[in-house]
């Protein structure tokens, strides 16, 4: 079990849908994370050791005191897993106060129907865009001074999103949703994140 | 009761929210934007705490001492609630690049692979 002295106070938890359209996005989170000084966590990162993946999401959540919940993708095939995680964090937001939660979305109102049972909580309109999502991260998670301006997190994902075709082929993968391209997305984050002087070495 | 400066984020305000802390937001709740000191007064009896980004430095805290005192309402010197870490309710301090590897466990096999894939794309790091 986690314990107290586990919480990084830094680190945000991503759920996103792993779909090859979410990519650009999902490197726009990255990005804004690493240039706020935040370090991204995501299930990706664990491996697989026969507790399951439930135990390993629920883990990694409470390991975070803030978790970023992307509610956008409502397409067939239905898949239930954002949702669900969310509750997971909403849960630990009610009753351990250890906890916060922002939700995305690409339309305005459309949680209102999607998920009503959250109304009340307004969530970042991202409306697909990557600046929308830098955006988002920038409202919600920025810093009461010194945040990066959004053209240099736009520079950022643009350097990043360049390096991804040779992450795809250098690990034989088809989409970034794996544990080794994660760490390196994260990584090159860091590295044009110090070259702009927005963190520290 | 919790005063918080126009000057916070947004978002700050959000998780003290989402923590169901209850405060009121100078510019939102009570008085204006750019509200002065003067424009308004805070009722003394609920002790209200003031909080304003950037409040760790001497100066800031000073300033919001000052505030405070202006109403005759409780400064931060007195409140137990304004003694968090750091002197701060709100304030992150950002991870450094070899904080944030830690944290992941990024390898130097992967630093590299980065820094090929860089190079693979023109960019200069």
């Amino acid at each position: 079990m986690h314990s107290r002295r586990q919480l990084d106070p830094r680190s945000v938890f991503l759920n996103v849908p792993f779909d090859k359209s979410y990519e650009p996005l999902f490197v726009a989170l990255i990005s804004t994370l690493v240039a706020l000084g935040r370090v991204p966590r995501c299930v990706l990162e664990l491996p697989e050791t026969g507790d399951g993946r439930l135990v390993r999401i629920l883990h990694l959540i409470r390991s975070c005191p803030v978790s970023i919940h992307d509610l956008s993708r409502v397409g067939l095939p239905a898949r239930f897993n954002m949702p669900f995680e969310l509750g997971i964090a909403v849960a630990l937001s009610r009753f351990s106060r250890r906890h916060a939660f922002v939700m995305l979305e690409r339309n305005r109102l459309r949680l209102q129907k999607t998920l009503s049972d959250v109304n009340g909580i307004d969530p970042g309109i991202h409306g697909g865009r990557i600046k929308g999502v830098i955006s988002c991260v920038l409202s919600h998670l920025g810093k009461p001074r010194g945040n990066p301006l959004p053209s240099q997190v736009v520079r950022i994902h643009r350097h990043l999103w360049k390096t991804v075709p040779f992450l795809k082929r250098t690990h034989g993968r088809s989409n970034v949703f794996s544990r080794a391209i994660f760490g390196e997305l994260v990584e090159g984050a860091v590295t044009l994140a110090r070259k702009d002087g927005l963190i520290a070495a | 009761m919790l005063v918080l400066d126009e000057n916070l984020p947004a978002g700050q305000l959000l998780l003290l929210h989402s923590w169901r802390i209850r405060f009121r937001w100078i510019g939102k709740e009570i008085a204006f934007s750019g509200a002065r000191s003067e424009d308004f007064a805070i009722d003394n009896r609920g002790k209200p705490d003031y909080f304003q980004a950037g409040m760790n430095s001497q100066k800031n805290q000073k300033a919001g001492k000052n505030r405070m005192r202006a109403h005759g309402s409780q400064g931060l010197e007195n409140s137990s609630r304004a003694k968090p870490k750091n002197g701060h309710v709100h304030v992150i301090s950002p991870a450094t690049a070899s904080e944030i590897r830690r944290t992941l466990g990024i390898r130097s096999t992967q630093i590299a692979n980065v820094l090929r894939a860089f190079h693979d794309a023109g960019v200069k790091v």
